[in-house]
């Protein structure tokens, strides 16, 4: 083999360092755009961040989690399904109500237990939006600009809003749909194709917006569904919530859609979760299902 | 004598010749003034049945990620035809809609461009072409044509409630039943044309979301009325707590079917009832072969109904039947083939008498 010429070798090793420096260089912006786009989904309590244009995050109030760990998700699954109970003066068709919100919430279980489900990338940042923290520091709710409301933030009135998931080249579901999310993915939804309804599983949480996202003035008993699969422009139609802790029902109206980077369901109002919560302390349940059969204006859900 | 006899013929022949004219001149002169004054006055329409059905596509075939088409469809009752009367891209809520036949106009319930609520929209059925009507932030859930005027159970800007309205073609805007009443709702507007009312269902907004509703009974308390044409009287005729009622359509003048579910939010399937006005009598109501009604359009004369609803041995999606109660039978009506290939729902039907 022929010995390089030195004006070779030079031109190689001036090359290697500009490739080594351009991937360093390239390496970190897009490192720095991830981590600007970042939302944290454990804080310190009651913390409140909004996002630049440039997606900088301000902590408005509070802080960051001291532990690092307590910040990244991770699945945590309950042993066994959680399932209704049924009261003791329950009637055939209270029998049957209850059996079948079992039927799916077992059917929902076996779907996370196989690895048989979507899971929802971590929330990320956009420009003017707001994120506050509860009581334990998971997110309560992200808020986004709205001219509409008195506040001038809205939960629905998110920018170039996608109603459907991810995943390219889908076909309407003609079997079950489950997706989970939120900083233990514990907050769980399934779509039941044979009984065309929704089925959620997780954590309820609070918001106070005065108009729905068609305009309607919210109320007492209105809540709010994940607008990126459940989601009715027409609004209005119940949902059946219970509180799987204390076994309590209540109707409530589906007047409204949010993010829900780490909930279930969204309640209207501080009196009303605190009465789904059974308490009044907290401005979250942790443990409660929700059911309505799909809404008229709904798609089937894609896979 | 010869002579004689072709002087007669000639005579008669002119004779015949001149009353012919006449004649000929007299039904001339009638069927000009006949036509003249069909010019005036048209001859009175002779009303027909029909039933339209709203269908929605996918406009890429398989998701809404490239958007929804509405079609709507309509049957005439007598004849047995199906035409396609409209097929547009669709963006809204909800598309409420319904044709006036006669003055050849499609209005439809949509969001204009680049907003994200509904205004009313009137769809020329001869030239294809589609104009907004209102300019507000309205909510439809149910228009109807009757004898020329439009009537819609609608939400305006800012209302909690649906309520009846009538369309004013002139102020380009609604006149409501009560403006100031942002309580009542209205689950259901119908109209019959044997009765020449119209049917609501309502319940309190407040009721509705008391504890005891909530948490309780999850029952909203509804009324079943009659409305008068002018939107001025207001007649109820049954009140229940006892199940959720649903949609409520007249069968004939003493008889009212109401669809219905156990209470709010059950998965159970939706059922009939039959309500007697007069004695206040309510019976299930079962049509053989159905195992859940979501929709009944009854027909005027009562000899039968249109249905959507799931059938007893099918795990597919609801589909529109008829059902002919004197011999009890139950008959799939939308042809096969004009199901777009592309369908994604059966969002609802209505019966009209126009």
């Amino acid at each position: 083999m022929k010995p390089l010429k030195k004006g070779v070798l030079r031109f190689i090793s001036i090359f290697l360092v500009f490739l080594a420096f351009a991937t360093t260089a390239l390496a970190a912006e897009t490192y720095s755009a991830d981590r600007a786009a970042e939302v944290p989904l454990k804080m310190q309590p009651g913390t409140i961040i909004v996002y630049t244009d440039t997606l900088e995050p301000l902590v408005i109030r509070g802080g960051y989690a001291q532990d690092e760990a307590l910040s990244k998700t991770q699945s945590i699954l309950p042993s066994a399904p959680i399932l209704a109970k049924l009261p003791e003066d329950a009637n055939a068709e209270d029998f049957a109500e209850i059996a079948l919100e079992n039927r799916i919430a077992i059917a929902q279980y076996e779907a996370i237990t196989s690895g048989n489900y979507i899971k929802e990338s971590p929330p990320v940042a956009c420009p003017k939006m707001k994120v506050v923290y509860d009581e334990t520091g998971r997110i309560s709710n992200v808020y986004y600009p709205d001219k509409r409301e008195p506040s001038g933030y809205s939960i629905h009135n998110a920018p170039g809003v996608k109603v459907s998931s991810e995943t390219p080249n889908r076909t309407a579901a003609s079997s079950d749909t489950t997706w989970s999310w939120g900083i233990n993915f514990d907050n769980v939804l399934t779509y039941h194709a044979a009984d065309d309804s929704f089925l959620g599983t997780g954590r309820a949480t609070y918001f106070d917006d005065r108009y729905g996202n068609r305009d309607n003035e919210l109320k007492p008993y209105d809540c709010a569904t994940k607008m990126a699969y459940d989601y009715s422009k027409k609004g209005d139609q119940e949902v059946r919530i219970r509180n799987l802790s204390t076994d309590k029902v209540f109707t409530y109206h589906q007047a409204d859609v949010g993010g829900l980077p780490d909930a279930i369901i969204d309640i209207w109002g501080l009196d009303n979760i605190h009465e789904l919560a059974g308490n009044d302390s907290s401005t979250s349940a942790n443990n409660v299902r929700y059911y309505h059969k799909r809404h008229s204006d709904q798609t089937i859900p894609t896979k | 004598m010869i002579h004689m006899q072709n002087t007669l013929r000639t005579a008669i022949k002119i004779l015949l010749s001149k009353s012919f004219s006449l004649i000929l001149a007299l039904v001339l002169i009638l069927t000009l003034t006949a036509c003249g004054t069909a010019e005036e006055t048209p001859p009175p329409r002779e009303k027909k049945e029909y039933l339209f059905a709203t269908m929605t596509a996918y406009t890429n075939g398989v998701t809404d990620d490239s958007g929804v088409d509405l079609l709507v469809y309509c049957l005439d009752i007598a004849e047995g035809t199906w035409e396609k009367l409209m097929e547009i891209p669709y963006r809204g809520s909800y598309p409420a809609n319904c044709a006036d036949l006669a003055a050849g106009k499609l209005y439809y319930a949509a969001a204009a461009p680049g907003q994200d609520y509904d205004n009313l929209f009137v769809y020329d059925l001869a030239s294809g072409e589609s104009s907004q009507l209102t300019y507000g932030k309205f909510y439809f859930d149910d228009l109807l044509v009757v004898d020329g005027r439009l009537y819609a159970n609608t939400a305006r800007r800012y209302a909690t409630v649906c309520q009846p309205a009538v369309f004013d073609p002139e102020a380009q805007d609604f006149r409501y039943f009560d403006q100031e009443d942002d309580d009542t709702w209205h689950y259901s507007m119908s109209y019959h044309d044997g009765t020449g009312q119209l049917l609501v269902l309502t319940c309190s907004d407040a009721v509705m979301r008391t504890h005891r509703v909530a948490a309780e009974t999850h029952i909203r308390p509804k009324t079943v009325s009659f409305l008068d044409k002018d939107l001025k009287k207001k007649t109820p005729v049954f009140f229940t707590e006892d199940y959720e009622i649903r949609m409520v359509r007249q069968l004939d003048e003493d008889h009212i079917l109401m669809t219905f579910d156990p209470c709010m939010a059950s998965s159970a399937p939706r059922g009939l009832k039959e309500l007697t006005v007069s004695t206040q009598e309510v019976s299930d109501f079962v049509i053989p072969g159905l195992r859940e009604i979501q929709w009944a359009e009854p027909r005027s004369g009562g000899q039968g109904m249109y249905v959507i609803g799931r059938e007893e041995d099918s795990t597919g999606g609801a589909q529109l039947c008829y059902f002919d109660m004197a011999s009890e039978q139950l008959s799939p009506v939308f042809p096969a083939e004009l199901l777009p290939s592309n369908f994604r729902a059966l969002v609802g039907i209505v019966y009209s008498v126009q």
